[in-house]
């Protein structure tokens, strides 16, 4: 059967056809025998014992009148059948009678007669029938009839239906030959297609339909089936490649993610696999990662807490210590969720070191918490408001509605106009939107009106807080209540004015005074000087050498107080002198300064000119204040050994300094502020000559220009004088 | 066991008496049964027996030659419903109701008279007489070469009304009357 299984459905189909066909022939065969057989025999018996029926009723009258011969007559009248190959009469009393074939041996006749019917005895078919004539039995035919030709006629029978089969089958195999081909060739193709299609995973392939029976359908559904799973195998396709691409984008992810990540064993906590940016960070290679498990990579303490944690199912977060190869701890936030891995459940973690982060938060908090104590102390020290860019209040402190007596929520969302004194131009006002516009701080101080209509004043300094396109997008504004000073102030203002008034006054008097002064004093001066060299000429061959000597000492402090005068005139005429600017250059005056100074001053210094910047000032009174410094810088530097003077100017804010330096005695910088005061002094007379007035000139004429003055030295060690000229003169 | 001693006896018996009958019982035997048989082989014409309930019969006139035998055979036997019976006659006279009438003549001339006495009738006449076909008879039965032969005179049985079977003539002698 297993066979029978395995056989092409070709041959199946031809051994079932055969074997049914066969088995209908033999069935058929068998019965049509085993009829004709049963017939055969029932209709031999039929014709025996009609044949004895006809002998016994032709026998009657012998047997009941003795008569032999006769009976004898009628039974070889049996010659005409020759399969009857003996027969035998037996009277009422079973004595044989007569008998046929009469020269027979009587032995082949039985000795008495049997019962009464025929049977068949080998080859034979022998029987006895009763002789009745009427009612009365007579005797007894006994009739025996050879089976040869009955025998002989199955044989023929068997051979033929023998043949029959014979013939049959090979029509049923020629016949079924021929026809299972409408069955198999399709079947055939079928399985050829799908053979096809296995063999190459070509499911472009189809049947060919044969016809519209089942295997028509079959084959439709076959290819139905096919265009399916074609369909279904492109979606597959598509599909597998999908997961390809995600997979390789998930790899990639996964490999090239600047964060650390690996996937664990759920049951084991074994690293399954580890990508390069924890193989970095950790310091760990592939191998040793692969090799530990996730205990591994944590403090003891960690460990243990490790342990105790119960993982949530699907997606965890939480923050942990690990600790890489060289043993530095971590802080980490750990993001883990569930998924499969190779086959097996596992946990897929991304650690994100967050340790300088955590650093940074320290820091932040740290300088968040200065911040809310710098705001508090700014809070506690002054009035502060912060406004947005249009000017509108969004935020103010205590001190802000203590000295404005408004409160928060009357401020908020108005803007400063609220407390606008009016005292303002609007020139300022203007002014100051301008600077803090453009980003600028704005300082300044603003007379303010509270809400019960007392003025205030505070000192105010808006900061601009700048986004990202430098552009302001609110303002805090920081205020001092200068109400008290401001009032002082303007008390100070007033005495300053009636005070430079009276001064200005004595001043002009002063000045007036010391002209006169001057002036008058010039004319005995002028007696005395002449007078003086009068007498040198007239008399000084009658004096003696120490007469000679004390006229020459009175002809000089003569000149020099001529000299001194001529200062003081120059000083206080100075005051009332009004100056003309020009452009100078001061390169070139400081040269001719000193080419000046060189015609009537001897001297070794070495003096350097540095290029200096150009000045918008009164050329006359500068070229003073250069005469001046460099001839005190020649005068103090001469007893060095090898003076040296440089002059050179510089920009510093919005003015630019001139400097005249020198390397001689210098002075003691206690004294710096002194050096500019009319007749101060720091030298003896005897060391170094001069009226002590010069310096108060240069004062007084840079003091003019808008300038100012101040020195800086070191005894024995030289000297620097400084002046600065502000740029708006260059304007 | 007394009983079936006597049985046996009886058995025995019958076999020696059978082994003592003389040829003359033998041939009268035989003829007792063709008589019998002669009831099988001939047809009576309808209303020969009266009625039902009467007897078929077998006259003998003359003297009984067959002894008990004939007797012994037609026992209890019926022919077409007939129960069959034996008459004894001495005279033609006496014969009433009869079907087969065996004649032992004791002259030939009395044959013929009887014969001519039952003229008409559809009786069966049998006898062994030599003459008794030339005196009119049906069937004779003659003994030749110890063998019984029966013949026949077709023209008388139809005569008479009787139908013989044709089996019967088949083995019989057909004979006609010697009229010289």
């Amino acid at each position: 059967m297993i066979l029978f299984r395995d056989m092409p459905i070709q041959k199946k189909l031809m051994r079932i056809i055969l074997l049914i066909s066969g088995a209908i022939l033999i069935v058929t065969s068998t019965a049509f025998f085993t009829y004709e057989f049963y017939a055969f025999r029932q209709n031999t018996t039929q014709k025996l014992s009609t044949l004895a029926q006809v002998i016994a009723t032709n026998s009657t009258a012998a047997l009941a009148f003795d008569d032999h011969k006769t009976a004898t007559e009628i039974l070889t009248a049996l010659k005409a059948e020759p399969h009857i190959i003996a027969a035998a009469l037996y009277d009422n009393k079973g004595v044989l009678f007569s008998r046929y074939p009469v020269n027979e041996a009587a032995k082949v006749f039985p000795v008495s007669p049997g019962t009464d019917h025929f049977l068949f005895t080998g080859a034979y078919l022998e029987g006895f029938q009763p002789v009745i004539e009427g009612n009365r039995r007579l005797g007894t035919l006994y009739i025996k009839s050879d089976l040869g030709g009955m025998y002989q006629r199955f044989r023929l029978v068997g051979i033929t239906t023998m043949f029959v089969i014979a013939l049959s089958l090979l029509l049923a195999y020629v016949l079924s030959k021929i026809l299972q081909r409408s069955i198999t060739k399709p079947i055939q193709r079928l399985a050829d297609a799908a053979k096809i299609i296995s063999l190459n995973n070509d499911f472009s392939v189809r049947a060919v339909k044969s016809g519209n029976d089942e295997l028509g359908y079959l084959t439709d559904s076959f290819n139905g089936m096919i265009q399916q799973i074609q369909e279904r195998d492109i979606s597959l396709n598509n599909i597998n490649r999908k997961i390809e691409r995600s997979e390789k984008r998930y790899r990639h992810l996964f490999e090239n993610n600047p964060l650390p990540m690996w996937v664990i064993d759920e049951g084991s906590d074994k690293f399954l696999d580890v990508n390069e940016a924890a193989l970095d960070h950790y310091g760990y290679n592939r191998q040793e990662f692969l090799s530990m498990s996730t205990l591994d990579i944590r403090p003891g303490e960690e460990k243990e807490r490790y342990q105790r944690y119960i993982r949530k199912e699907g997606y965890s977060q939480g923050n942990w210590k690990h600790r890489k190869k060289d043993g530095t701890l971590i802080n980490v936030e750990v993001f883990a969720h569930n998924l499969s891995f190779e086959g097996r459940k596992a946990r897929l973690i991304l650690a994100n070191d967050i340790t300088d982060r955590l650093k940074a938060e320290e820091q932040l908090n740290r300088t968040i918490k200065e911040i809310t104590d710098y705001k508090f102390a700014l809070d506690e020290s002054s009035i502060v408001a912060i406004t947005d860019q249009k000017g509108i209040i969004k935020y103010v402190n205590d001190n802000f509605c203590r000295i404005s007596k408004y409160d928060a929520g009357e401020l908020l969302g108005q803007d400063h106009r609220i407390v606008n004194s009016g005292y303002h131009t609007k020139e300022f006002i203007r002014n100051l939107w301008i600077t803090i516009a453009n980003g600028k701080i704005w300082r300044g101080e603003i007379q303010n009106r509270a809400k019960d209509g007392t003025i205030y004043w505070v000192d105010t300094t808006i900061v601009p807080f700048l986004n990202e396109s430098a552009k302001p997008y609110q303002y805090i504004a920081i205020r001092a209540d200068i109400t008290d000073r401001k009032i002082a102030e303007e008390e100070n203002h007033k005495l300053n004015e009636d005070l430079e008034q009276r001064v200005k006054q004595r001043t002009e008097e002063l000045e007036a005074f010391s002209y006169s002064v001057s002036h008058d004093l010039r004319a005995p001066l002028r007696a005395i000087n002449g007078f003086s060299k009068m007498l040198d000429e007239e008399y000084s061959a009658v004096f003696d050498p120490e007469a000679t000597r004390l006229f020459k000492r009175i002809a000089e402090n003569a000149k020099k107080m001529g000299i001194l005068i001529d200062d003081l005139l120059e000083f206080s005429k100075l005051g009332r002198k009004e100056i003309h600017r020009s452009p100078v250059g001061m390169t070139e005056l400081a040269e001719e300064t000193l080419s000046e100074i060189n015609t009537t001053l001897h001297h070794k210094a070495i003096v350097h000119i540095h290029p200096l910047h150009a000045a918008y000032v009164d050329n006359t009174l500068i070229k003073q204040v250069m005469v001046n410094l460099i001839s005190n810088a020649l005068k103090y530097s001469s007893k060095a050994e090898k003076p040296a003077i440089e002059i050179k100017s510089y920009q510093a804010g919005d003015e630019i300094i001139y400097a005249i330096s020198d390397n001689g005695v210098g002075f003691d910088n206690q004294y710096a502020g002194k050096l500019f005061g009319v007749f101060q002094r720091l030298h003896l007379q005897k060391d170094f000559e001069g009226t002590g007035v010069g310096l108060a000139l240069v004062k007084r004429i840079i003091d003019k220009h808008g300038g100012r003055v101040w020195a800086e030295g070191e005894l024995n060690k030289g000297a620097t004088f400084f002046f600065s000229l502000p740029t708006s003169n260059y304007n | 066991m007394k009983r079936l001693n006597i049985h046996f006896l009886l058995l025995l018996t019958g076999i020696f008496s059978c082994a003592f009958q003389t040829s003359g019982e033998r041939e009268y035997q035989v003829k007792a049964a063709f008589l019998f048989n002669f009831t099988q082989f001939v047809e009576w014409p309808a209303g020969s027996s009266e009625a039902t309930g009467s007897p078929f019969v077998i006259g003998i006139l003359g003297e009984n030659p067959f002894g008990n035998y004939l007797r012994e055979i037609i026992a209890g036997e019926r022919v077409n419903g007939h129960l069959l019976t034996i008459q004894q006659y001495k005279n033609a006279d006496e014969i009433k109701l009869c079907h087969i009438l065996f004649i032992n003549p004791t002259d030939n001339k009395h044959i013929r008279e009887v014969i001519t006495a039952l003229k008409g009738r559809s009786i069966l006449t049998v006898s062994d007489a030599a003459n008794f076909i030339d005196a009119g008879g049906i069937i004779r039965l003659s003994t030749i070469n110890n063998k019984i032969r029966i013949q026949v005179n077709p023209a008388k049985a139809k005569e008479a009304g009787l139908t013989i079977s044709a089996k019967l003539l088949g083995v019989a002698d057909i004979v006609s009357p010697n009229n010289n």
